[in-house]
C-alpha cells in the first residue's frame, strides 16, 4: 500500500446562482425586499438608509454616526438599560452603523422571536429618545476610541491613507465618526436635528432572510414602522458627491519605538459601476488576496518581511479605492516598500499571465457559494449591492461580467482605473525608517511627528 | 460504491453525522448538508501549546505555518495555491489543546482538497527544509509582532496566564510561543515533533457539505488509509488546580490609550460539565448591552468604557473566567477592581433572576446555532468535541443540556471557584509622560 494515492483532478464546478429576492412595498412609502430560506433558524434583517455624510454639517461631522449609535441607547418607551435587556430577553442583536454613503440599522433574531425583535427595531427608528446623559457617554466612548486608534499603527495608517489620497474638501478624506474637534460641538439638539434631516422613511429599504414568508416579514415591518414618517421636508440629496483626489505624496507618521511600520498603498479608482470593476477585483485577487497572491510569495513566503499583506478594494455609489495594507518588520521597510511598489507598478504596466487570469476569475467565482451558504451573509451582499447602487442580485451581473473578461482586457482595464502616482503611508519609527528609504531611493513628501 | 472493508462499522451516534475509524485510528465523520454545492474539509490534530516540552515553547504553532510550505507531492505553496485557485476559504490556527487545519471548497474540489492533507499528514516531513523553516520563523516573529506586541493591551494575555498559573504549566505559556525556542529549534526537532503528533490515530477528519458520505469514507480510506499508524503520545493528565488565594496583581506600563484592568479566575476545564454554568455566568456579567457589569460599571457608574466577561474553554486541569475592563478618564483601575467584585459577590449572594437567566441561556442557544450555520463551522464543532470530549455528538447535546441547566446550579458552581482572593489581576497603565 503506497502512503498517498494519486492526485485527483478537479472536476468540473457546479452551478451556482444568487437567490432571487421578492419585492414588497407599503405606506409610508417603505420598499423591501425578502428573501424566504427555508431552514433557516435566524431572520437577518437591515434597514438601509441612504444619507451621505457630506450633509452633515463641517463642524458637527460624526454627528451621524453618534445619532445612529444612540437609537439603541433609550426610546420613549424605555431606558437604555431596558431597551438591551428586551432585546436580549428576545436573543436578538441590533447594531447600527454608518458607511460614506448611508446609515444600516441591523436585526438579528431566531425566527421564532422576529416580531419582537422587528418592534424593538421599530422602536429604536421611531421613538428614539436621544437622552443627553448617553450623548455624552457615547461621544466619551467615541473619544477613546479615537485614542486608540493613534497608538495603533495599521489603523492608523488607514485613516491617514484617506486623509492624504482625498482634498480636504471631500468628506472621503475624514473619519465617519468625527473627530475631537467636532464631537465637542455635538450634544443632544445637534443629534436631534440630524434625526429629523437623515432618518427619512421614503428613502429606506428594507432587506431581509429567514425562514418566512415575504408576506409575515412585511405585516411585521409595516407593524413595527407605521409611526415613521419623514419630519423633514427636506429633498437632501442622497448622492454623495464625486470623489476629488488629492495630489500623491508619501506620508511618514512618526510612531517612536515602534517595531513594525505599517504601509498603506493605493489610487483612487471609478466605481462599481464602471466596466473596470472586474478587472479591480482580478488584480486584487492576484496581487494581495492570500498566501499564493503576488505580494504575499515575495514579501511573507520568501523573505518572512511580513505575516501578510492585504489588497482592499473599497467602494461607494461614485468612487472606489485600490489599496495594499500591511505591516512589515521596522528594519526591512525600505525593502520592503521597494519590493511592493515593484510588484504593483510591474504588474500594472505588464499586466497578468492568461495563467493568473484564469485562475483568479475561477477563484472569485468560485468561492461565491461558499461565502454566501448563510442567511446572514445573503443580505450582506444584498447590503453591499443596494449600498453602492446596484440591485441585490449584483453578484449574478458581476459574475458574468467577471467571466466574460480575458487576461489582455483586464491589464488594459486595471491600467487605465489604477493611473498615476501612489499615496503611499507609513506609520512607524521615523528614526529607523527615514534613513531606511533614503538607502533604497524613496523619497518622503513630509513627516508627521 | 464500494463497502470499505478496512473500516469500523458505522456508529450512528447522533443523526444526522456518521463515523467510521479507519484501521490506522484516524476518525472520520461526516454529515450531509445539501443546501450549498460546498464541502468543508476540517482536521482537527490533538497536539496544541500544552504538548510542547518547556524548551520548545511555540513548535505547535510554527507547524501551523510549516503545513503549508510542502510535502512529497506538493511544492512549497502549492496546497495554498491550488486551495485558492479553486476559491476555496482555508486557514489553520494553533491553540492551548489542538492544531485544527480547515478548508470550505466548491464540492467539485472535495477530492483534492481530502488528498492534499493526506499528502502533508504523510510526507510534510521529507519536505522539511531550513530555507523554508527560517522564512516561516520570521513570519511567525512578524505575527507576533503584529497582534501581540504593536497592538495595545495585545500581551494582556500572556500577563494573566502567567499570572494565574504556576510557572511551568502547560497553560502558562501562550500558544504563540517564545522566540527564543524557536531560534533554538533544528530540523530535527521538528521531524520528531510532526512524528510524534502529525499521525492518523492523533486526529480528526469531518467533512460536512454537499456530499454523498459513503463516497467521502471511500476517498478517506484512498488517500488516507495507507498512512501508517503513528505512536501518538499518552494523555498527560494535568491537575484541576484550586482557585487562587492570594489575588495576584501585575502591573504593566505599556503604551495603551487608557488604563484597563484584566482579571482572571482558575474554573473547571471544558470536559467537566459545570463548565456550561460558567458560560451563562460570563454572559450575564459582562456579554451584551444589558449585561450586570455593562449596566453597572458603563452605564450606570461611568466607571469604564467597556467591559465583557468571558469563559475561556481549555481541555484539561482549568479553564479561565476572565473580565476584561477599560478604564473611564479619572478613575483609578482599582476602583473598577472593587466594582467587579461588588457585582460577583452580589450575583452570588442574590443569585439571578429568571430573567436574566432565560435571556442568557437564549443568547448562547443562539450563538451555539449559529455558529454551526455554516458547513465550516459545523465541521468545526464536530471535530473539536470529537477531539475534546471524545464524542461527536457532544457538539449538540449542549443545547439540550441547557435546557436542565437551572438559575440556582450556576450560581452554585461559582461559589466554590469566584471565592474572596481567587482572581489574578493585570493592571494596564499608560506611561506617566507622553511616548
Amino acid at each position: 500500500m503506497t502512503i498517498t494515492a494519486t492526485r485527483p483532478a478537479i472536476a468540473e464546478p457546479v452551478l451556482w446562482e444568487f437567490p432571487a429576492f421578492d419585492s414588497w412595498a407599503a405606506e409610508p412609502g417603505l420598499r423591501g425586499q425578502h428573501l424566504a430560506l427555508s431552514g433557516s433558524r435566524m431572520l437577518h434583517l437591515a434597514v438601509w438608509i441612504p444619507t451621505p455624510l457630506s450633509t452633515e454639517p463641517r463642524e458637527q461631522e460624526g454627528v451621524t454616526n453618534l445619532c445612529a449609535r444612540l437609537l439603541v441607547e433609550g426610546t420613549r418607551q424605555r431606558t437604555g438599560q431596558e431597551f438591551a435587556a428586551e432585546l436580549d430577553r428576545n436573543a436578538a442583536s441590533l447594531r447600527t452603523s454608518v458607511s460614506i454613503d448611508g446609515i444600516t440599522i441591523a436585526l438579528d433574531v431566531p425566527v421564532t422571536r422576529a416580531a419582537a425583535g422587528i418592534a424593538l427595531l421599530g422602536e429604536a427608528l421611531t421613538a428614539p429618545a436621544f437622552p443627553a446623559h448617553e450623548v455624552e457617554r457615547l461621544t466619551r466612548e467615541i473619544l477613546s476610541d479615537l485614542r486608540a486608534e493613534k497608538i495603533d499603527g495599521g489603523r492608523r495608517a488607514a485613516t491617514a491613507f484617506h486623509a492624504h489620497r482625498y482634498l480636504d474638501s471631500d468628506r472621503r478624506a475624514r473619519r465617519l465618526e468625527g473627530d475631537e474637534q467636532t464631537l465637542a460641538r455635538i450634544d443632544r439638539q445637534a443629534v436631534l436635528d440630524r434625526y429629523r434631516q437623515a432618518f427619512v422613511a421614503e428613502r429606506a429599504q428594507v432587506l431581509s432572510v429567514g425562514s418566512l414568508s415575504t408576506s409575515e416579514v412585511r405585516g411585521m415591518v409595516v407593524d413595527a414602522l407605521q409611526e415613521w414618517r419623514s419630519t423633514t421636508s427636506e429633498n437632501a440629496s442622497v448622492d454623495l458627491p464625486p470623489p476629488q483626489p488629492a495630489p500623491a505624496r508619501t506620508v511618514l507618521i512618526d510612531k517612536p519605538g515602534a517595531t513594525q511600520t505599517a504601509i498603506e498603498i493605493g489610487w483612487c479608482t471609478p466605481p462599481t459601476t464602471d466596466p473596470s470593476w472586474p478587472a479591480l477585483r482580478i488584480g486584487a485577487r492576484v496581487l494581495g488576496e492570500g498566501l499564493r497572491s503576488r505580494l504575499n510569495l515575495v514579501l511573507r513566503e520568501q523573505k518572512g518581511y511580513t505575516y501578510g499583506v492585504h489588497a482592499i478594494t473599497n467602494a461607494d455609489r461614485r468612487a472606489a479605492t485600490f489599496r495594499i495594507a500591511g505591516t512589515v518588520a521596522s528594519a526591512v521597510t525600505g525593502a520592503a516598500l521597494t519590493d511592493a511598489l515593484g510588484i504593483l507598478l510591474g504588474f500594472r504596466s505588464e499586466g497578468l499571465t492568461d495563467e493568473e487570469h484564469r485562475a483568479a476569475a475561477t477563484s472569485i467565482i468560485s468561492s461565491t457559494p461558499i461565502s454566501h451558504e448563510t442567511g446572514r451573509h445573503l443580505r450582506e451582499a444584498a447590503l453591499a449591492g443596494v449600498r453602492t447602487g446596484r440591485p441585490v442580485t449584483w453578484l449574478t451581473s458581476f459574475l458574468a461580467d467577471l467571466g466574460a473578461t480575458s487576461a489582455h482586457g483586464v491589464s488594459e482595464d486595471f491600467r487605465r482605473s489604477v493611473a498615476g502616482e501612489p499615496t503611499i503611508v507609513l506609520v512607524g519609527d521615523a528614526s529607523v525608517c527615514i534613513p531606511l528609504l533614503a538607502d533604497v531611493g524613496i523619497p518622503i513628501d513630509s513627516v508627521v511627528r | 460504491m464500494r463497502m470499505l472493508a478496512t473500516s469500523s462499522p458505522n456508529v450512528h451516534l447522533a443523526p444526522p453525522f456518521v463515523q467510521r475509524r479507519l484501521v490506522n485510528g484516524l476518525t472520520v465523520i461526516v454529515e450531509e448538508r445539501h443546501t450549498t454545492p460546498v464541502a468543508a474539509v476540517n482536521l482537527w490534530y490533538d497536539v496544541g501549546s500544552r504538548h510542547e516540552a518547556d524548551h520548545q515553547k511555540g513548535l505547535a504553532h510554527l507547524f501551523e505555518h510549516l503545513m503549508f510550505q510542502g510535502s512529497r507531492n506538493v511544492a512549497a505553496g502549492e496546497h495554498a495555491g491550488v486551495l485558492e485557485s479553486v476559491g476555496a476559504r482555508f486557514n489553520a490556527t494553533t491553540s492551548f489543546d489542538r492544531t485544527n487545519y480547515f478548508e470550505t471548497v466548491p464540492v467539485n474540489a472535495l477530492s483534492t482538497a481530502l488528498w492534499l492533507e493526506a499528502d502533508r499528514m504523510a510526507t510534510l516531513r521529507e519536505a522539511l527544509s531550513e530555507q523554508e523553516f527560517e522564512a516561516q520563523r520570521d513570519v511567525v516573529k512578524n505575527e507576533r509582532l503584529q497582534t501581540y506586541v504593536e497592538v495595545p493591551y495585545g500581551e494582556s494575555m500572556t500577563h494573566l496566564m502567567a499570572a494565574l498559573l504556576p510557572a511551568g504549566h502547560p497553560y502558562a505559556t501562550l500558544p504563540i510561543g517564545d522566540m527564543a525556542h524557536l531560534d533554538a529549534a533544528t530540523l530535527e526537532d521538528l521531524r520528531s515533533f510532526f512524528d510524534t503528533h502529525y499521525a492518523p490515530d492523533n486526529a480528526v477528519l469531518t467533512v460536512v457539505g454537499d456530499v454523498d458520505p459513503e463516497n467521502v469514507f471511500a476517498r478517506a480510506e484512498e488517500f488516507f488509509g495507507g498512512i501508517p499508524a503513528g505512536r501518538p503520545p499518552a494523555a498527560t493528565p494535568v491537575d484541576v488546580l484550586p482557585p487562587l488565594s492570594d489575588g495576584p496583581t501585575t502591573t504593566v506600563v505599556a503604551r495603551v490609550p487608557y488604563p484597563a484592568v484584566f482579571r482572571g479566575w482558575r474554573i473547571p476545564a471544558l470536559t467537566d460539565d459545570a463548565f456550561l454554568a460558567f458560560e451563562i455566568a460570563a454572559r450575564v456579567l459582562g456579554q451584551g448591552n444589558g449585561s450586570r457589569l455593562r449596566s453597572g460599571l458603563v452605564r450606570e457608574q461611568s466607571l469604564a468604557i467597556d467591559v465583557q466577561a468571558y469563559a475561556m474553554g481549555l481541555a484539561a486541569g482549568n479553564s479561565v473566567l476572565g473580565v476584561n475592563a477599560f478604564v473611564a478618564e479619572g478613575v483609578a483601575p482599582e476602583r473598577v477592581v472593587d466594582a467587579v467584585d461588588e457585582h460577583i459577590a452580589q450575583m452570588l449572594d442574590r443569585g439571578l433572576t429568571d430573567d436574566e437567566f432565560a435571556s442568557a441561556v437564549a443568547r448562547h442557544e443562539r450563538d451555539v446555532v449559529e455558529a454551526m450555520s455554516t458547513s465550516g463551522g459545523r465541521a468545526d464543532a464536530l471535530s473539536g468535541a470529537h477531539t475534546i470530549h471524545g464524542d461527536a455528538a457532544r457538539a449538540d447535546q449542549v443545547l439540550d443540556r441547557l435546557r436542565t441547566l437551572t438559575a440556582e446550579a450556576v450560581v452554585e458552581a461559582l461559589q466554590s471557584w469566584l471565592t474572596p482572593l481567587a482572581s489574578a489581576t493585570v493592571v494596564y497603565q499608560p506611561p506617566t509622560e507622553e511616548g
